[in-house]
């Protein structure tokens, strides 16, 4: 079940909202919790017993880390209490993709008895989710939470659950522990679960079908022209479905009385790669720093253990978008650029500084990226890189393999890159979500809002199901 | 905050709960709508498997009230009026829209696939064994085909939606090169109807929100059908027209549940195309016409005025009903639109096994109650994988054949019958190949054959055979079970010609 369906937004949101709002105070978590479940058990039936496995997991490992006093035993539990929760990630995401290389290189037949191993919804986002609670508690930096049910309505709050943002414990603790739902909370949660469902249905999805169709076609049919088009509206498209999701989450939440933070800061406004990992998946960037690149050292240890670290945590992050050499040459791919520049600098004094050389240096890298990001081998994302290398080759300029291209999806990227990819002054997406903003704004971003939601009524109501990208992850 | 962001506050928190409660309370309030768009509504979920939490059984449930909304059918009516009226483009799950304003039915493209040569040589030489096995029964059948729109009028389609029909024109060339080929007595109405659109200041020929021929565009096919039952009614006039100008809803706008459905056409003189057509009933010998269809000649069923009796039936009708006219008829029309053919021929309506199929082999049999001196093949059959085993014939492998030479027929001998005496003791199909119509050392072909359906148990069957294989060489295949299929005898009698007449 995705926020953008009519299931949800018709059936279980208006049946969720009135059982929260209408419930008792001292109600109100026990009502979120069984409602998540029920969220997760629609969408995912009998894997809800993984989710709360690990809820559980995380609940358990955390009162005994913080139970217990002595060092070993506290290291002892943290490693225990981690690794349940990663084994369950391994087998049902990875273990099938090392048993088809295993295979590919014995022969073994390894993978067929993986082939049956489905993955839960979202199982990356809550394992995540644990991890950062349970080291955050072995690091004595918050304390174990005692009462099973906030915790449970925290780990498995269906507006972050399967599709993130990774929310941490310690950020929203106390939005748990207290909710305060205030009528400019809802609405504030309303607008901007409304900007993000426009950003879905209309943007995202009206541009899907241009790289649906070029990818789609024979390796050998796409130009130059193609191939650029796909990589360009592919990453367009992946940042409005996401992004849109994300803003739906966050919209949710806070008329929840919870506050997420930001998943996505105008990534496309980004002048090196390193900065757009600031900017892109902020929630999954920040995770990674804190309880990944810093434990491996960080930058702490000189020069070549810095690149060392980054590489490694790009390898990862990689692989936990999908376990595939393509996405583990995706993460590479930043990885790599991201070690580029850390050696430019210095070397290569201010010239990322310059807003406009984003255009000539970073669009252009990061679009190379998504072709590994979208193809379904690394045989069709170098195919793909090949077309875009050769400008002079016959037909280069031919647009064939995506043309023509419907009236709608022409419609859908104008508006996204008018709307949405224009400098931050000038971005209606940036301007919703400024809480000082004076009056007249306010009033054209009600309108706005209110013009959006019956758009997408309409849409939703009468389209079918789309799945958000992410979903996979 | 300040009192302007207050009432927006309210008027955005009122908005987004009237958008999200508004489908469940339009339902609550309004109740359940009518089914829309031609199609059933998804049924509630038994309680149980709510329960029970059985997959799939919440969306079922969310999505069977939501579709008995008021608001969803008003949401879908509104978005598809906005794609083609305002976008011009329009892409759901059955129809594209063309250009102009046209609109085409997505099933005439098999979903941009080129059809396999294979398929559609083998659904063709079925029709055509069906035509024959209906002659040799005594029947005087015909099938016809409604050129698909798409077909007519290629120009109007949308160069957006090629990936669609890319393979149209492909698909179209090569069922009519087959039917040229293969069973040329198939009456393709798209011949008269290009005709017919080569008037520019003529009436509209297809409705250009529907997927079917306009009463114009089916009074011309039906004259066609009528110019080869009755050769003496070529030459009659046009078709006539009132000189008025009708609206009529058109399917696919209805199905799209588009605001203001409805297209002007002119208006046919259906009372003076009757009288003109009734001239032609003095030469109609058949006592009895059946008219299986679809919905193309739906418009044709107000004409059928130079028939001494004839009765229609749409080819999903009863199955009792079917078989008890055709197994009573003289002449049978059977009519079908192009991009169904294929497939009514392979596992549809037009397959043995159907109703049709079933009840042509009946017809066949009953005829062959008039066969008499059946004796031996001229000659020992030629066989495949079969051995002669305790005065019979036995399967010794898969896919067993008999090729077996059909007596040369004397003078006022009318028809060659076969009679098979057999035992099986599994359920088995049981085919008997005819070869094709022309040179004798052309191999027979699949689909050109007429097929039983044999239950376990001792049978003997006696079929009339088309005329036109007397003196050749018919093949025997006793089915994939063969191995338990006795063939204890295969004999060749006639059947007069004065019974085939009095039929």
């Amino acid at each position: 079940m995705v926020f953008s369906a009519g299931n949800f937004l018709f059936f279980f949101l208006p049946v969720a909202l009135s059982i929260a709002f209408f419930a008792r105070p001292s109600a109100f978590r026990p009502s979120l919790l069984v409602l998540s479940l029920l969220f997760y058990y629609w969408s995912s039936g009998s894997y809800v017993i993984i989710l709360i496995a690990d809820l559980m997991i995380a609940y358990v490992g955390a009162l005994a880390l913080d139970f217990c006093k002595g060092a070993r035993s506290r290291a002892a539990i943290a490693a225990v209490a981690i690794a349940l929760p990663v084994a369950l990630l391994v087998f049902f995401k990875y273990l099938g993709f090392v048993a088809v290389n295993v295979d590919s290189v014995a022969g073994s037949g390894l993978a067929m008895k993986f082939a049956g191993v489905v993955l839960p919804i979202g199982i990356s986002f809550f394992t995540f989710q644990a991890l950062s609670y349970l080291i955050d508690v072995y690091r004595r930096a918050i304390p174990a939470e005692r009462d099973v049910v906030l915790f449970g309505t925290y780990f498995t709050f269906f507006p972050h659950l399967i599709a993130g943002p990774i929310v941490r414990y310690r950020d929203v603790v106390e939005d748990f522990r207290a909710p305060k739902i205030s009528f400019s909370d809802f609405s504030a949660g309303a607008t901007r679960f409304a900007h993000g469902l426009m950003k879905k249905v209309i943007i995202a999805d009206g541009i899907a079908p241009i790289p649906d169709a070029i990818f789609a076609a024979p390796h050998d049919t796409i130009s130059f022209a193609t191939a650029w088009l796909a990589a360009g509206t592919y990453g367009i498209q992946l940042y409005f479905d996401f992004s849109g999701y994300s803003d739906m989450a966050i919209g949710l939440a806070r008329m929840f009385g919870i506050r997420f933070a930001e998943n996505f800061e105008r990534p496309y406004a980004s002048r090196s790669i390193t900065e757009f990992w600031r900017r892109w998946h902020i929630s999954l960037s920040s995770w990674f720093r804190d309880y990944l690149y810093i434990p491996l050292g960080g930058s702490r240890n000189g020069r070549i253990a810095t690149y060392r670290n980054l590489l490694i945590v790009f390898a990862v992050t990689g692989l936990w978008h999908g376990a595939s050499w393509t996405f583990f040459c995706w993460g590479m791919f930043h990885g790599v650029f991201i070690l580029a520049e850390r050696i430019a600098t210095g070397t290569w004094p201010n010239v990322l500084e310059k807003g406009w050389l984003r255009y000539a240096y970073f669009l252009p890298v990061v679009t190379l990226s998504w072709p590994l990001f979208r193809s379904t081998s690394l045989e069709q994302a170098i195919s793909l890189w090949k077309a875009m290398a050769l400008p002079a080759a016959a037909d280069a300029f031919s647009l064939d393999a995506a043309a023509p291209i419907a009236t709608t999806s022409v419609i859908a990227l104008v508006a996204g890159a008018a709307i949405y990819v224009l400098p931050g002054r000038l971005s209606f997406g940036q301007l919703l979500t400024r809480e000082t903003i004076g009056d007249r704004l306010y009033v054209a971003g009600a309108c706005y809002t209110i013009v959006a939601l019956m758009v997408c009524q309409v849409l939703a109501l009468s389209g079918g199901y789309t799945p958000f990208l992410y979903f996979q992850f | 905050m300040t009192t302007a962001k207050k009432i927006c506050d309210a008027i955005v928190t009122a908005a987004f709960l009237a958008v999200v409660t508004s489908p469940l309370l339009a339902l609550a309030v309004r109740g359940a709508v009518e089914p829309y768009g031609q199609r059933e509504f998804t049924p509630f979920p038994p309680m149980d498997a709510l329960s029970t939490g059985s997959n799939g059984a919440y969306d079922q449930m969310a999505s069977a009230s939501l579709e008995r909304s008021w608001l969803k059918r008003s949401a879908i009516s509104i978005r598809n009026t906005v794609l083609l009226r305002i976008v011009h483009q329009y892409d759901r799950d059955y129809i594209a829209s063309g250009k102009d304003g046209w609109l085409y039915w997505k099933g005439d493209w098999f979903e941009g696939q080129c059809q396999k040569k294979y398929d559609v040589e083998m659904a063709v030489s079925r029709m055509g064994a069906m035509l024959d096995v209906a002659g040799a029964a005594g029947i005087d059948m015909y099938f016809t085909i409604a050129p698909d729109k798409s077909t007519l009028f290629p120009e109007f389609l949308d160069p957006h939606f090629r990936k669609f029909w890319a393979c149209k024109q492909q698909n179209a060339d090569l069922l009519r090169s087959t039917l040229r080929a293969r069973a040329p007595a198939v009456i393709d109405h798209l011949a008269p109807l290009q005709d017919a659109k080569r008037n520019p200041t003529g009436p509209i020929l297809y409705g250009k929100a529907d997927t079917h021929w306009t009463y114009f565009g089916a009074a011309i096919a039906f004259r066609q059908l009528l110019a080869t039952i009755f050769p003496t009614a070529n030459g009659i006039q046009p078709p006539p027209l009132t000189g008025k100008m009708t609206l009529r809803p058109a399917d696919l706008e209805t199905i799209m549940l588009l605001v203001g459905n409805g297209h002007l056409e002119s208006e046919m003189d259906i009372p003076a195309e009757t009288m003109a057509l009734s001239s032609i009933k003095q030469f109609d010998q058949a006592g009895s016409t059946v008219i299986l269809h679809d919905s193309f000649y739906n418009k044709v069923i107000g004409l059928t005025e130079p028939f001494r009796h004839a009765v229609q039936y749409g080819l999903g009708a009863d199955q009792q009903v079917i078989m008890k006219e055709v197994l009573a008829s003289n002449r049978l029309i059977v009519s079908r639109v192009e991009r169904a053919v294929v497939d009514s021929a392979l596992t549809g309506p037009f397959a043995w096994h159907s109703t049709l199929g079933l009840a042509l082999v009946a017809r066949d049999k009953l005829a062959a109650r008039e066969c008499k001196d059946f004796g031996p093949a001229p000659s020992e059959p030629k066989l495949r994988t079969m051995v002669v085993n305790g005065g019979g014939y036995l399967a010794t492998a898969p896919d067993p054949q008999m090729a077996t030479n059909v007596p040369v027929l004397g003078s006022g001998q009318g028809a060659p019958c076969v009679r098979l005496k057999l035992t099986l003791t599994n359920p088995d199909v049981f085919e008997i190949y005819f070869p094709p119509h022309g040179n004798e050392d052309e191999p027979f072909v699949a689909g050109r054959s007429v097929q039983l359906y044999l239950q376990p148990g001792d049978h003997e069957i006696a079929l009339v055979l088309p005329r036109y294989v007397a003196g050749r060489t018919i093949r025997i295949d006793p089915g994939d079970s063969g191995q338990q299929t006795k063939v204890r005898d295969v004999q060749f009698g006639w059947r007069s010609a004065a019974g085939e007449a009095a039929r």
